[in-house]
């Protein structure tokens, strides 16, 4: 697997090339959002019901945070590159964008968010890619201001490609010590192509009645356990106090918003009998 | 950016101390049309500061009033005007304690820091 975060700082890599691509190659669009709403429904939060405030951590070009609106939520993303925030704002996001490094702390108030995501951006925190920079300062700094910012009992979730074992545990141990409970699931853990690693934190301890998220695709791993490891605090209980659902944005408002986004000149997909379909697990 | 993110947002630079919030805006206030979500703006009360949202509406010229109406939560055009996404496009944050501005262009925020501000 090509490690990009080897060669290049983040907002060098996710330049104006690559950022295209985020609305132009189909491929790339559909892994992201897939992996978008996996690490959506990790974090559950259905769980409380209603409309939340989510941050997205990474957010890109949107395309994540397009998956946060279409479940009826709404959201906040920071993002260190700018061309690809540029893409996020041409495509027209919900969300409003800040430019920043996560590195450098979360820079709201405390209690904000009521859950965050972030999709493929957490290992290039593993990486110094400037003179001052130290990895594991950069990790603490982030997981503490992150634990600040969301709410009591509000989860996190990153998918991620740990880069090795070590790696995995930097990451994980960083977490931990800043108050997070919780651990990996890890989907798909057989396939080398449809394997992803979620992180998924709780801001304290589960709430009352939280079920652990389980793993997909680890029928085989029964004897060991499976791959849902890690988890502390986790109370079983069977009163659900199961909220409202939040209202899921259905195919007619995926149409709409292509529609006023085609009358203002914009380059957008055409409506096709996959638009906002319900999207099924990774083909492996 | 929306006024009601700018709620949220607190100067991180090093050092600068317990007076980072609230932020002081400049800009021009930008409507845009949004569903209203009753239950959203509800729960976002909860965790709105009223008086810096009241002093964000006074910097950028829209009109709120100086304290929370007492039925705030059955007032609907209350809600809904907070609810409005007034964004700000161009412009800019100011922290009045430690003096750093942070630009917005093209409604995006820039809170990148340098190296002595980490
Ligand atoms: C695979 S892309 C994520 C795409 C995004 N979810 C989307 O929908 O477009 C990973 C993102 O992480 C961002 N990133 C990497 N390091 C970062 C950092 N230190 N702070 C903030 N964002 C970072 C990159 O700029 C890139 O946009
Ligand atoms: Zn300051």
């Amino acid at each position: 697997m090509s490690r990009p975060e080897h060669d290049a700082p983040p907002e060098i890599f996710y330049g104006d090339d690559e950022a295209r691509k985020y609305t132009s190659n189909s491929r790339m669009i559909e892994i992201q959002t897939q992996m978008s709403e996996r690490a959506l429904e990790l974090l559950n939060l259905e769980f409380e019901g209603g409309s939340k405030m989510v941050l997205d951590i990474g957010c890109g070009s949107g395309l994540s945070g397009d998956e946060i609106s279409r479940q009826g939520h709404y959201w906040v993303g920071l993002d260190i590159s700018k061309s690809m925030l540029d893409v996020a704002t041409e495509r027209e996001v919900e969300g409003d964008l800040f430019l920043a490094d996560m590195g450098d702390g979360m820079f709201f108030r405390a209690g904000m968010f009521d859950g965050a995501i972030s999709v493929s951006a957490l290992q290039w925190l593993c990486n110094a890619d400037k003179s001052w920079h130290n990895p594991r300062t950069r990790l603490k700094k982030f997981f503490e201001s992150l634990f600040a910012v969301l709410a009591k009992g509000a989860r996190a979730v990153f998918q991620f490609y740990p880069e090795n074992p070590a790696q995995m545990e930097m990451i994980t141990s960083a977490a931990m010590r800043c108050g997070f409970t919780g651990g990996l699931v890890v989907d798909y853990p057989e396939s080398t192509r449809a394997k992803k690693y979620f992180l998924v934190l709780f801001a304290g301890a589960p709430p009352e009645g939280y079920e652990t998220p389980k793993a997909k695709g680890e029928e085989s791993m029964e004897e060991d356990g499976g791959q849902t490891v890690g988890y502390s605090k986790e109370r079983k209980s069977h009163d659900k106090k199961k909220g409202k659902r939040s209202s899921v944005k259905d195919r007619d408002w995926v149409i709409k918003k292509k529609e006023s986004q085609r009358k203002k000149g914009k380059d957008v997909r055409p409506d096709t009998k996959y638009t906002a379909r319900k999207r099924s697990g990774p083909k492996i | 950016m929306r006024i009601l993110s700018h709620n949220m947002l607190q100067c991180i630079v090093k050092g600068c101390g317990a007076a980072n919030y609230p932020l002081r805006l400049n800009g021009e206030a930008v409507h845009k049309e949004s569903e209203y979500n009753e239950d959203f703006i509800k729960h976002m009360m909860s965790k709105i500061d009223y008086p810096a949202l009241y002093q964000a509406s006074q910097d950028v010229k829209i009109d709120l009033p100086s304290s929370l109406p007492e039925d705030y939560l059955d007032n609907e055009e209350f809600l809904k005007k907070i609810h409005d996404v007034t964004h700000i496009e161009e412009g800019g944050l100011y922290c009045n304690n430690c003096k750093r501005i942070y630009p917005i262009k093209n409604g995006i925020v820039n809170m990148l820091l340098n190296e002595n501000e980490v």
